[in-house]
């Protein structure tokens, strides 16, 4: 299976050039180029008298290419250089970062020499075919079914995370898709991600529609071990934004028996006038812990454990933010989640200034606060300071 | 007493017949602008005492219901698209693949940091259905004779100007000048339209410039780059599957 669509890959970069070797003079038309380079210095504190930093060099290359009116291929590839004390505390993370989780290895390290680990991986490599009212696309891609804001039950493919604000493009995933828009912004669109086995696959449907000025939509998916049917609305109270996402997951073994999982957002949003924007989220997740985990492996929790199954590790978590705009250089936000039973709180202020056209400086924080041990106190700090050149 | 009421129904016919004119020039001038569908591409600059944006943009437009925004320019960002149907609004970010639908009162903010609000890209038509209209004089702007027409809202019209003083030029029906008061009829926005130039066979002012009046030293200028006019666009350009597909 691997290697066949490895060389579905390869035919598509080679035909790729040899399309453009017939087009020299329409270039630019046919091949876009852009991407960024960041550079991000990392604080993080655990106790006040204890405090290492890191870095990060962070780049991206995005790749576009029209090879026909109907046929676009897509590569991206994600260049980190990871180097300081988190990096020299952790020897295992070139190791980690090697490791890729798709049907297609491409994920390389070429340099592990701590503290200095350089880490490439193509977290986007497809080929889609664009007829007027279908499209697809096989390869490595993103496939969001998301509505939310925060929290996302619908996003089957490749659940986010605010918390990972450093990596909003998320992983991709081996996948084919199809897709077929009908009238009135109906469209139905199923999914192949590809594993070894049924029970690592996950195969699914979405149907989308919009009526009474609401945008619905409905799925049902083989995911994982589980069968999962679904929905979502996107719409208005007055002037306010409503949105709810709801999935459910029933475990395929001991179908009649054994208990589902329930995974449902739901969320206000309002923009005031001069540009003040609240976002009130709630997250309800049946399989969730209703009381204190004592882990002090806290962004593990956050990040590295989700799935749209488990979006957060409790069983309520409520999230707020609030974002404004001070002029058009200068905007910040101020994020919290906080999840009940768990006891546990995570604040996120950010500020971000755009230089200019090009280039922004962001300062970022998380601090978390909740009960370790039946005591309620901090439980670390980190603070980031980034700089974006965008091309 | 015959004569006295056939002069009052010639005072009151004459003056329907005024403030008709006052409608139908409105009308006229926004229908210069709409056509049956549009394509523009646009640079946007905000300028702040001491900072400074560009942005570069592509739009298509059918009728006053629908339209979509394509931000081609700068490089964060490219491939941003804004797309309304009547009352609906969604926006599409790359970064992350996906389509948001935004909440209603978002269309009071200000559009990616200009000094105009999502409202005042979208929904054009409203001078002409959501205001009533009367001609109050005419003036010279720009070198062109013009009507100045006072704009007062609806009743029931969901608006943020208490009124608008718009200036028309007689000849081509171009919109050269608006002022913006709000509730308490204090003069807020100054919006300015020069350069005019020929864009198929409409003449139009390419350069628009929005002023916040409170703010010293800031402005947006708007300028069209192309505009064209009664342009087939396929329907599924309005819709939020299409969005990623736009270039």
């Amino acid at each position: 299976m691997r290697i066949y669509f490895l060389c579905f890959l390869l035919f598509s970069f080679s035909f790729s050039f040899f399309s453009q070797e017939n087009k020299k003079n329409k270039w630019k038309e046919k091949v876009e180029l852009s991407g960024f380079v960041k550079y991000m210095n990392t604080a993080s504190v655990v106790d006040l008298d204890s405090l290492i930093t890191d870095n990060l060099i962070h780049n991206r290359i995005r790749f576009k290419a029209y090879l026909s009116d109907k046929i676009t291929t897509v590569i991206e590839m994600r260049n980190r250089i990871f180097y300081g004390e988190v990096t020299r505390l952790n020897p295992y993370l070139g190791k980690q970062l090697e490791k890729d989780n798709g049907q297609v290895d491409l994920s390389f390290v070429s340099l592990d020499r701590s503290p200095l680990v350089i880490h490439s991986i193509l977290d986007r490599a497809y080929m889609r075919y664009s007829d007027d009212n279908w499209e697809l696309t096989v390869g490595r891609q993103r496939i969001n079914w998301g509505v939310n804001l925060a929290f996302n039950p619908n996003d089957l493919f490749n659940a986010y995370s605010l918390v990972d604000f450093d990596y909003q493009e998320r992983p991709g995933v081996d996948a084919v898709r199809f897709q077929y828009y009908g009238d009135d912004m109906s469209s139905f669109e199923g999914a192949v991600q590809i594993g070894n086995s049924f029970d690592s696959s996950v195969i699914a449907g979405l149907w989308k529609f919009n009526k009474w000025k609401y945008d619905f939509q409905f799925l049902a998916a083989n995911y994982f071990k589980d069968i999962a049917i679904g929905t979502a609305w996107a719409g208005n109270i007055k002037n306010a934004g409503f949105k709810t996402e709801i999935s459910y997951f029933q475990p395929k073994t001991k179908f009649f028996e054994s208990d589902g999982a329930l995974s449902l957002s739901s969320t206000l949003d309002y923009s005031f006038k001069k540009g003040t924007y609240i976002n009130a989220s709630i997250l309800y997740n049946s399989s969730g812990k209703n009381k204190p985990i004592n882990s002090s492996n806290l962004f593990q929790t956050f990040i590295g454990d989700i799935s749209a199954k488990s979006l957060m590790p409790s069983k309520w978590t409520y999230f707020g933010q609030v974002s404004g705009v001070f002029n058009p250089a200068l905007n910040g936000s101020f994020a919290v989640f906080y999840m009940q039973g768990i006891n546990l709180a995570l604040f996120m202020p950010s500020i971000v200034y755009n230089i200019n056209d090009d280039w922004e400086l962001m300062l970022t924080a998380q601090s978390a606060f909740g009960e370790l041990n039946t005591k309620f106190q901090s439980m670390g700090s980190a603070i980031f300071l980034r700089t974006m050149f965008s091309f | 007493m015959m004569k006295k009421i056939s002069i009052l129904i010639i005072l009151f016919s004459s003056l329907n017949i005024y403030s008709q004119t006052a409608l139908e020039i409105i009308h006229k001038a926004d229908a210069k602008l709409r056509g049956e569908s549009s394509y523009t591409e646009m640079t946007i600059t905000i300028v702040r005492p001491k900072w400074k944006k560009t942005m570069t943009m592509k739009s298509w437009s059918e009728g006053t219901d629908y339209s979509v925004s394509l931000v081609t320019s700068p490089a964060k960002e490219k491939g941003s698209v804004f797309l309304k149907r009547k009352n609906e609004v969604w926006n599409y970010l790359p970064s992350l693949e996906r389509t948001i639908k935004l909440p209603p009162s978002m269309m009071t903010q200000s559009f990616m940091g200009t000094d105009l609000t999502n409202d005042d890209l979208v929904k054009q038509s409203s001078m002409v259905v959501d205001y009533s209209h009367k001609i109050i004089e005419e003036e010279i702007v720009e070198g062109l004779n013009c009507w100045k027409l006072e704009l007062l809202p609806n009743e029931e019209a969901t608006v943020v100007w208490g009124k608008l003083i718009v200036w028309i030029d007689k000849s081509d029906y171009m919109q050269l000048k608006v002022e913006f008061y709000d509730e308490d009829e204090e003069l807020v926005n100054l919006m300015n339209g020069y350069n005019f130039k020929m864009f198929g066979n409409k003449k139009l002012p390419s350069k628009i410039e929005f002023i916040p009046l409170e703010d010293e030293g800031n402005k947006t200028v708007i300028e069209y780059n192309s505009w064209e006019f009664d342009k087939e666009i396929p329907s599924n350009y309005f819709t939020t599957q299409y969005v990623s597909r736009l270039k």
